[in-house]
């Protein structure tokens, strides 16, 4: 497995990929590097603008939770997306195994001004119901992933500060990153702090470091196994979020990954499959499974 | 060795003539003959060479001594400054003082207190390892006045504050207080326009200054709301009155319906809603092996003690920041001029990682000090407390106390007084209270100082004593901490046993040459008396001492084993430095008699002169004689009356007799309880036992079915799905019947065991009404059974009927269907099996944990492959004897009226019965070890015994003797055991370890007293005389050392440490009787010995009488 990634990353690191999604990358811009505050800043929201464009994403993969002395329970879910910049995006989690979750669905609607709305089904009451979306410092699912590490980062909501140009070694490899520190301005949070590693050429987000309230490491998140999807969004396979204080963490692992629909083809008609459409995240939708 | 000592007491002791016995343990055979000396006519004794040994080379020898007990002590103390250096570079735990000022002396872990092979206690390391390791500290405040009680604005605002200020504190892995706790509801999201749905939220939001205001957010009707949700409409009522509570539920309301939070209900907040906690839970932090490996590559012991030493004290750091947040809510945190131009140099330095390190630094509330701009210590902050004489003082540098001015007066933010308990303020408490009974040493030091100093009236004997005592407890402790031991509560009392019985050695040294140095006007002739009539004795009282303190090594706690060995080493130590050093420093007195004195040494003790001269001895002996059938028949009275008294005495043990009542952490204990109820947790865990299966394989097996499913209920619909073969339909039953018995081992989501554990739960808690149960101390039992109850309740529209847990009615008929969709994005089918209670339950543990925050989620009581379920019992305080009774009847109920819930290894195999019972808990734990200190006691006291009659009996070579030997030596300690067993009052466990420590040391009064006996007895002596003469000999001595041990033991009364107090006392009067029972009933029965007419011929030694 790891062969096959680093082999991937060579591979796409000695040729990159033609861009086939037809999203222009967008042009870096003009770096104030002697103002920490206003680079940490700008390399937020360029990252942030890096990855738009992607419109809706269908994520299949397992969810392994570790426990402190290693056992693992592994759930999978698959995870659609619609893009929806700056009025927040919309998604649809759907368990797939083990039997028992097998049908339990949650839906998202982001909302950047203030709450999100979030409804969940589950098929043993075949109940729809409205869950308050008020508390970002819950668990995702029971994960050491909070709804806080989920969501997209909204610029905003952080006060940037540059830190550093580091090289990040993962494994054998040593990336060249921008360290970046963001201190969350909104009052429901679980942190006093995050630190973010940003590749310096993609501005993808390697590494993230959650510190707790009592400015204690709490958390380290990396993402391992880029692939860079249609050669333009930088993608995953492997997020991991890991508790250093409890010695607990959680794989995020994808098996199938679709990112704009209408740049597959469907197998049953031949023909581009349909994009998701806002119909799908409705709690009708939810319900008729 | 035994045969060595046999033949030193009848060639020393006995003093007939033999030739050297040679022994390679005690290498004295290759010094060479010494020169006769006018003190020592017959030089071929053993006692005599030795003498000559010890005086001729004892410069040699008081130097080496000295030397080797220096590198010990100093090695020891290395070893121990570097293990203790490593334990703090394992995380950053310090209060920001050197940490090589501060060793870790003290081993604080709880767990030495159990026996290691205890079942509980593998439990209870179990469930730490499986679920989250952490410890809750509480903080209790009570509010009497406002009509809202604790959910008056003035309360909650506190709470809030405080709650949020303790989220800072490193270590603090979430706080649970009546503001932060989840408040699950049903009502409605999203405003106007919104719908009903379910809400999590902590149960008051706003920050501290909204809440204050009555304006703001919260009105009084949102704090009568979250009343009603946790204490339930009838304890509101109780607290504001019915009319308020109708008022806000309406007229029909059934109060019954309105039952609030029990995961809330008597642990954070109490039922009449006056008292409420706050409850921080702090980590014990794992450590990777790789770390522990890498920092303590040298030695497995510390590897073992490390990990749990540094989380104790990891807990310990938090534990400062959390009374750090307190004082300064109480207005005693002031901060120092110093701090407050540390924080603008740090306000001014250039912004970076740097600054905000050092400002981190500066906010950390468990460090009082740092490093300021030019390297030197700053104190962050004035922390004080207020002392009993009334002062206000800063403690936290012990070796620089701090006084406040005298008119400081605290200015806190608001007035409650709190009240902290729980694990890791009691752990901390035996720590201190250890360092304090350590400081006991130099009270004791100072009695016997003065006790000495009236005895010789001479500071020379006085300070040699004090040396040997000094340089024996070096020489233990250097040992000690070479072998990688650390102190505890039980080994801290060594230094006073090891200064009692150190000084006893020396003071028979001493006492010899004062006495004897009057006679003569040479020197050695003085010391090698003094060291012929002592060496022995000494020795033999060494061996019975140290056999008393082996015993305890048989014990199956630590902590006892580890009290047994240190004592040994010191007893050792004290033999050695008194033998070796003693003579060197005698040597350098003067002796007072003049050359021309007629009396030698020898004469002086010329026993048929010795008896014409006056001596106390006599007239007690005349009375003992006289009465001695009536003193033989009350001392076989006073044993029969001391075994039943034994066969009574109950042991006891908890955390709470560990201490005095006026302890403030018992008095916090205590007001805790008084107003919660319990505050010890008993762990039930429920167990399927047998093959878990792994993740993989349940997870194949039902990947496999949903395939088979999909192709059986779409074949049809999708032409590209092959019908099922006569082998698959095969296949899919068989893999199906394997997911039934795998799901039936999964008890926390089976229906059928939710069912059972339900009625168990009900039958326990209907028993605890019952006025006299042995479920008395039991308070209160959460368990997920009540997330189920709540989140089902809250899935229903809040309706009251359906506070319970689900069970199969709850299942829409169509969900009894298994379903078949296909996916238009992904172009796939999807199988959804048919559902029941049992996905029912699963899927609302999965709701529930959504909502919650990582630390509130129910991996503590659901193992992750569903097959353990815990139940938590809260207990009020009772006596170890009490729990053990509650747990036993706990155990017969579950297993006699729930046989299908509970049942043996085998029942569960078979299918009879769901799961398995293991009980576990610090309580649980606690009063098994009661059960260990009496098994443990028996067994050292009979071995202890049993060696020391043996040897008794072989030294003297007489049944008889051995026999007479026993009641001096046992009476004494079971007549004190046996008044609490006819008081029928309870003894602390460890307390009883000092019978086989008392032993030891009356093995010695009897000791001295026989051989002195014996020697005049055979040699011709009637037994009348050979008493008398007995007297002369041992009468002064063994009184000043029972004085002198009394003395030593009677000052660890002021132990704060309970089980040092009873031991020192239990102690003080064994030792007293014991020096009765050989002073008078022991006569009574040595007098019955036959005279030995025969030995007097063969012995040149004794005159006729």
């Amino acid at each position: 497995m790891s062969f096959f990634l680093t082999a991937l990353l060579t591979s796409a690191a000695l040729f990159p990929q033609e861009n086939r999604s037809g999203v222009p990358i967008p042009a870096v811009p003009d770096f104030q590097r002697d103002h920490a505050e206003t680079f940490g800043r700008q390399i937020a929201e360029f990252a942030d603008l890096y990855d738009r464009g992607w419109k809706d994403e269908i994520w299949q993969g397992k969810m392994i939770l570790f426990d402190a002395s290693g056992d693992s329970v592994e759930r999978s879910t698959v995870r659609y997306t619609l893009e929806n910049p700056d009025k927040g995006d919309k998604s649809l989690v759907r368990f797939m195994t083990p039997a028992e979750y097998k049908g339990v669905a949650a839906l998202t609607h982001e909302n950047p001004a203030g709450n999100d709305d979030q409804w969940l089904y589950l098929p043993s009451n075949r109940k729809v119901q409205r869950i308050s979306g008020a508390n970002k410092t819950a668990s995702f699912q029971g994960t050491e992933f909070t709804y806080e590490d989920l969501a997209a980062i909204e610029v905003n909501k952080y006060k940037w500060r540059f830190l550093e140009e580091v090289e990040l070694r993962k494994g054998e490899e040593t990336i060249a990153c921008y360290k970046v520190e963001g201190v969350p301005q909104y009052r429901d949070t679980g942190y006093s702090r995050l630190l973010f590693w940003f590749r310096q050429d993609n501005f993808r987000r390697e590494q993230v470091e959650y510190y707790d309230r009592a400015s204690q490491l709490l958390k380290v998140m990396q993402s391992r196994g880029w692939e860079a999807v249609h050669g333009r969004f930088q993608r995953p396979a492997i997020m991991e979020m890991k508790n250093v204080q409890t010695k607990k963490s959680t794989l995020l692992e994808v098996e199938k990954r679709f990112l704009n629909l209408s740049l597959y083809k469907s197998r049953r008609t031949g023909k581009a499959r349909p994009n998701l459409t806002e119909e799908f995240f409705t709690t009708r939708a939810l319900q008729s499974r | 060795m035994a045969a060595f000592l046999a033949r030193g007491v009848r060639d020393g002791i006995i003093s007939t003539p033999r030739v050297l016995s040679t022994t390679a343990s005690f290498r004295l055979s290759q010094s060479p003959q010494s020169e006769p000396s006018a003190a020592s006519p017959r030089n071929g004794g053993l006692e005599t060479r030795l003498a000559e040994f010890l005086y001729r080379r004892r410069w040699i020898l008081a130097l080496l001594t000295l030397a080797v007990i220096a590198a010990l002590g100093s090695g020891g103390w290395r070893r121990l400054i570097h293990f203790s250096n490593r334990v703090y570079a394992l995380g950053d735990i310090s209060n920001g003082l050197d940490p090589e000022s501060q060793p870790l002396v003290f081993d604080s872990r709880f767990d030495i207190w159990f026996d290691a092979d205890d079942e509980g206690l593998r439990l209870y390391k179990d469930i730490e390892h499986r679920f989250v390791a952490e410890d809750s500290i509480l903080i209790g405040l009570e509010e009497l006045e406002e009509p809202f009680g604790v959910f008056s604005r003035k309360t909650l605002a506190t709470i809030a504050r405080v709650s949020d200020e303790l989220l800072k504190v490193p270590g603090v892995r979430d706080v649970r207080s009546l503001t932060s706790s989840p408040w699950i509801r049903y009502g409605l999201i999203g405003g106007d326009g919104g719908e009903q749905g379910l809400i999590v939220t902590d149960l008051v939001e706003p920050a501290p200054a909204e809440i204050l205001d009555p304006t703001g957010p919260l009105s009084d009707r949102d704090l009568l709301e979250r009343m009603i949700a946790v204490l339930g409409a009838e304890n509101s009522a109780g607290l504001v009155g019915e009319s308020k509570v109708r008022d806000f539920l309406g007229d029909n309301a059934r109060f019954e319906d309105y039952h609030g939070e029990p995961r809330m209900q008597d642990s954070l907040v109490s039922a009449d809603g006056r008292t409420t906690v706050i409850q921080i839970q702090v980590l014990r932090p794992k450590l990777s092996e790789a770390l522990i490996a890498n920092s303590f590559p040298e030695h497995e012991r510390d590897r073992r003690i490390a990990p749990s030493l540094f989380a104790t004290e990891t807990q310990t750091a938090a534990l400062r920041g959390v009374e750090h947040v307190l004082r300064t809510e109480l207005g005693l945190a002031i901060p120092t001029p110093e701090s407050q131009l540390l924080q603008q140099w740090i306000g001014s330095l250039e912004e970076g990682e740097e600054k905000d390190a050092l400002d981190r630094e500066f906010k950390d509330p468990r460090r009082n000090f740092m490093l300021g701009p030019d390297g030197e210590l700053v104190r962050k902050f004035f922390e004080y407390d207020l002392q009993k004489n009334g002062k206000y003082v800063d403690l936290t540098d012990p070796s620089n106390p701090v006084t406040a001015p005298e008119d400081f007066r605290p200015k806190p933010r608001s007035e409650y007084e709190f009240h902290s308990n729980g694990m890791p303020v009691v752990e901390r408490h035996f720590t201190e209270v250890g360092q304090a009974d350590l400081k006991m040493v130099a009270w004791m030091f100072l009695v016997i100082s003065a006790v000495l100093m009236l005895l010789f009236r001479h500071l020379g004997g006085m300070a040699i004593s004090l040396m040997v005592v000094f340089a024996s407890l070096t020489g233990m402790m250097g040992v000690l901490w070479l072998q990688g031991y650390l102190l505890n509560n039980l080994t801290a009392i060594t230094p006073n046993m090891i200064t009692a019985v150190g000084i006893a050695d020396a003071v028979h040294l001493c006492a010899a040459f004062f006495a004897y140095r009057k006679r003569s006007s040479n020197k050695k002739e003085v010391l090698l008396a003094v060291l012929r009539a002592n060496m022995f004795p000494v020795f033999l009282t060494t061996v019975t001492t140290a056999v008393g303190f082996l015993s305890l090594m048989t014990n199956d706690l630590f902590p006892v084993r580890n009290l047994g060995s240190t004592a040994v080493i010191g007893v050792f130590f004290a033999w050695w430095v008194t033998m070796a050093t003693v003579p060197a420093f005698l040597s350098l007195m003067p002796v007072k008699g003049s050359t021309d004195q007629s009396i030698s040494v020898r004469e002086a003790h010329d026993p048929v002169h010795w008896l014409q001269q006056w001596h106390w001895g006599d007239w007690l002996t005349k009375r003992v004689l006289k009465r001695r059938r009536a003193l033989i028949v009350f001392s076989v009275f006073l044993l029969l009356f001391s075994c039943i008294g034994l066969s009574r005495l109950r042991l006891d043990t908890d955390l709470r007799m560990a201490f005095p009542e006026t302890d403030p952490v018992i008095v916090s204990f205590n007001w805790l309880e008084d107003r919660l109820g319990g505050i010890g947790d008993l762990e039930m865990v429920f167990e399927a036992p047998g093959d878990s299966q792994g993740s993989d394989q349940v997870l194949q097996r039902q990947a496999a079915i949903e395939a088979l499913e999909i192709r059986r209920l779409g074949h049809e619909e999708d032409p590209g799905l092959a019908p099922l073969s006569s082998e698959d339909v095969k296949e899919l039953e068989r893999l199906k019947q394997e997911e039934g018995q795998y799901q039936r081992g999964r008890i926390a989501v089976s229906a059928n065991f939710l069912r059972r554990l339900t009625a168990f739960e009900k039958r326990l808690r209907e028993e605890i009404r019952q006025p006299d149960s042995p479920l008395f101390m039991v308070t209160d039992m959460t368990s997920p059974l009540d997330v189920l109850r709540k989140v089902h309740q809250v899935q229903n529209e809040n309706q009251a009927e359906f506070y319970r847990v689900p069970s199969s009615e709850d299942i829409p008929p169509e969900a009894l269907e298994p379903h078949l969709g296909f996916d238009e994005f992904t172009e796939e089918w999807s199988y959804t099996p048919p559902q029941s209670a049992s996905t029912l339950a699963a899927q609302y543990y999965l709701q529930y944990e959504n909502g919650a925050k990582p630390s509130q989620n129910l991996s503590s009581e659901i193992s992750s492959d569903r097959r353990s379920f815990r139940m938590q019992v809260r207990m009020a305080h009772a006596t170890s004897y009490g729990y053990q009774k509650a747990f036993d009847y706990i155990r017969k109920v579950a297993l006699e009226e729930f046989p299908e819930l509970v049942g043996d290894e085998v029942a569960v195999a078979e299918g009879r019965s769901d799961s398995t019972l293991a009980m576990s808990g610090k309580i649980l734990l606690y009063s098994g070890m009661s059960w260990s200190f009496t098994v443990g006691f028996a067994k050292s006291l009979a071995l202890a015994l049993t060696v020391i009659t043996l040897l008794i009996g072989f030294l003297f070579r007489s049944t008889a003797i051995a026999l007479i030997s026993m009641v001096p030596n046992v009476l004494p300690i079971l007549l004190p055991l046996s008044v609490f067993g006819w008081l029928g009052l309870a003894l602390d466990g460890p307390s009883v370890i000092v019978a086989s420590i008392a032993l030891g040391v009356c093995v010695d009064d009897t000791i001295h007293f026989f051989t002195k006996f014996i020697r005049a007895h055979r040699g011709g002596f009637a037994a009348e005389d050979a008493l008398r003469l007995s007297f002369r000999q041992v009468g002064a001595a063994l009184t000043i050392t029972t004085v002198v041990l009394c003395l030593g033991f009677f000052v660890l009364s002021f132990s704060q440490f309970r089980p040092n107090i009873m031991l020192g006392r239990l102690a003080v009067a064994m030792i007293a009787l014991a020096w009765i029972c050989d002073f008078v009933l022991t006569p009574a029965f040595l007098s019955l010995l036959p005279d030995h007419p025969s030995d007097r011929a063969s012995s040149p030694e004794p005159r006729t009488s």
